[in-house]
């Protein structure tokens, strides 16, 4: 049977993440010129007093480039990240390439983020935890062609999970915690509201809306979305595995909820990505290292394998 | 001593993280602005209220155009039916008052002037749809309303 490696993790966040970037590129490409041209919908003179000047912006790098063919310059930066993308997936030059993603991701957020939505934040995050993390040690083209084989430290890897599993606690506790004095979500119509949006509006949506109209299935919703961001952030931490594996199952259902009813297919995908690169190891086990003991063997770097469940618990 | 460094690093992007969801106000302007230039070059520190207090009504930009060919043409922004028309959604959601409608307005007209170059007039209107209730629903009686919050005719010159 296929076994997980030690981290794989972060090979989800960073294949998650390289997907995101090649649907958003896949997705936003013909339309380029409307988003992010100086002459789009957000033109430069509202665009320009938003900008911070601190931050690498579009504006400023075509201006530093004198480069005047803005749709030129746009399908350049986008195929850019797209070869990036598409090599932070299968993990050659890892850390080259994410820096890339990120820098492209600061440019465009900081020029126009005045139509930036939640995805965006997400996919910024977990970019720059892709760039600080070792992501180019587990699942890469880099980790094979890398002759010295240096592993995981094992308490390195737990210290970047445990920073990832924090972030993700905060986003759902906030979010949770936000919604608490709201009328909508108090009295249970908050998700009767929201699928009939019509920016939210799917091919799904009126058969939901057939469902939802009855009072008990829109409190069932309303409540449970809120209990699930509110109590995940403590549910998750307790040690009864089967409580921590149906919270995290939840809120990844609520995830895909939101892709399917109500469209938002990108921002589903990278908060999924963001849940189980934090905390995938309560559904899937990997082998896990063990550090051997000095006198055994003389390099210090050296791990040995051990594999799990079975020869873990006789440890 | 790298690795303390390192952690260190960690813990503290982890508390602007938590500054910056805005559970904690801050007061200190500042501390606001140095908080800012750190989110801005590592994303830690966004606010991650969602859909809250209240779910809202979303704002929708209709247009009726008159084009060359003397064509009435009807578009609407802000119905999320693809990328652009998403992210065009959340600039018409971030402010909300006449002042900003009117500015929105305007960079419509000149998308619009694009879509249907020599077009005539275009009358815009500004709305909120607000959805029916549970029991409207189930009854058949009512659907969803447009609530217009503003209006207005332009020409591109």
């Amino acid at each position: 049977m296929f076994k997980l490696k030690e981290g794989y993790q972060l090979a989800v966040l960073r294949i998650g993440v390289a997907i995101a970037i090649l649907t958003k590129v896949f997705v936003e490409f013909s339309e380029l010129d409307l988003m992010y041209s100086r002459n789009g919908i957000v033109q430069d003179v509202l665009s320009r007093p938003l900008e911070v000047s601190y931050v690498l912006s579009l504006h400023g790098l075509s201006d530093f480039l004198h480069i005047q063919d803005q749709h030129v310059f746009l399908n350049s930066i986008y195929i850019v990240l797209a070869v990036a993308a598409l090599l932070l997936l299968v993990g050659f030059q890892t850390k080259l390439n994410v820096f890339i993603c990120l820098l492209t991701h600061i440019m465009v957020f900081n020029s126009y983020n005045l139509i930036a939505f939640g995805f965006d934040g997400f996919l910024f995050s977990l970019l720059f935890y892709c760039l600080i993390f070792p992501t180019h040690k587990v699942y890469t083209i880099d980790q094979l062609m890398d002759k010295k084989h240096r592993p995981l430290d094992a308490a390195q890897l737990s210290l970047f999970l445990g920073v990832v599993q924090v972030h993700l606690c905060i986003v759902y506790f906030t979010a949770g915690y936000s919604k608490l004095g709201g009328q909508e979500w108090m009295n249970g119509t908050a998700i009767w509201k929201a699928i009939n949006q019509p920016q939210f509006y799917t091919a799904f949506t009126p058969l939901i809306k057939s469902l939802a109209c009855y009072p008990v299935i829109s409190y069932a919703l309303t409540w449970g979305t809120l209990l699930a961001e509110t109590a995940f952030p403590f549910l998750i931490w307790i040690k009864w595995a089967k409580v921590r594996a149906v919270i995290l199952i939840s809120i990844v259902m609520m995830h895909i909820f939101i892709a399917v009813v109500m469209g938002l297919q990108l921002f589903a995908w990278i908060m999924i990505v963001f849940d189980l690169s934090a905390f995938a190891g309560i559904l899937f086990k990997a082998e896990t290292v063990k550090k051997v003991k000095p006198e055994q063997d003389p390099d210090p770097l050296s791990y040995q394998l051990i594999n799990t469940p079975a020869i873990r618990q006789s440890v | 001593m790298k690795n303390l460094i390192f952690k260190g690093f960690l813990i503290a992007h982890l508390c602007t993280v938590l500054l910056g969801s805005g559970l904690i106000k801050i007061t200190n302007k500042s501390f606001e602005a140095a908080l800012c230039r750190y989110t801005l070059w590592t994303g830690g520190g966004f606010g991650y209220s969602f859909f809250s207090p209240n779910v809202g009504n979303q704002t929708v930009i209709k247009t009726y155009t008159l084009t060359a060919r003397q064509q009435l043409k009807i578009d609407a922004f802000g119905t999320g039916r693809n990328m652009f028309d998403s992210r065009f959604s959340s600039a018409i959601h971030t402010f909300r008052n006449q002042k900003a409608y009117e500015l929105m307005s305007r960079v419509v007209v000149s998308y619009i002037s694009t879509k249907y170059p020599h077009q005539g007039p275009v009358f815009i209107s500004v709305g909120e749809y607000k959805p029916e209730s549970m029991e409207q629903y189930r009854a058949g009686t009512k659907s969803g309303k447009f609530y217009e919050v503003y209006n207005g005719t332009y020409t591109y010159n």
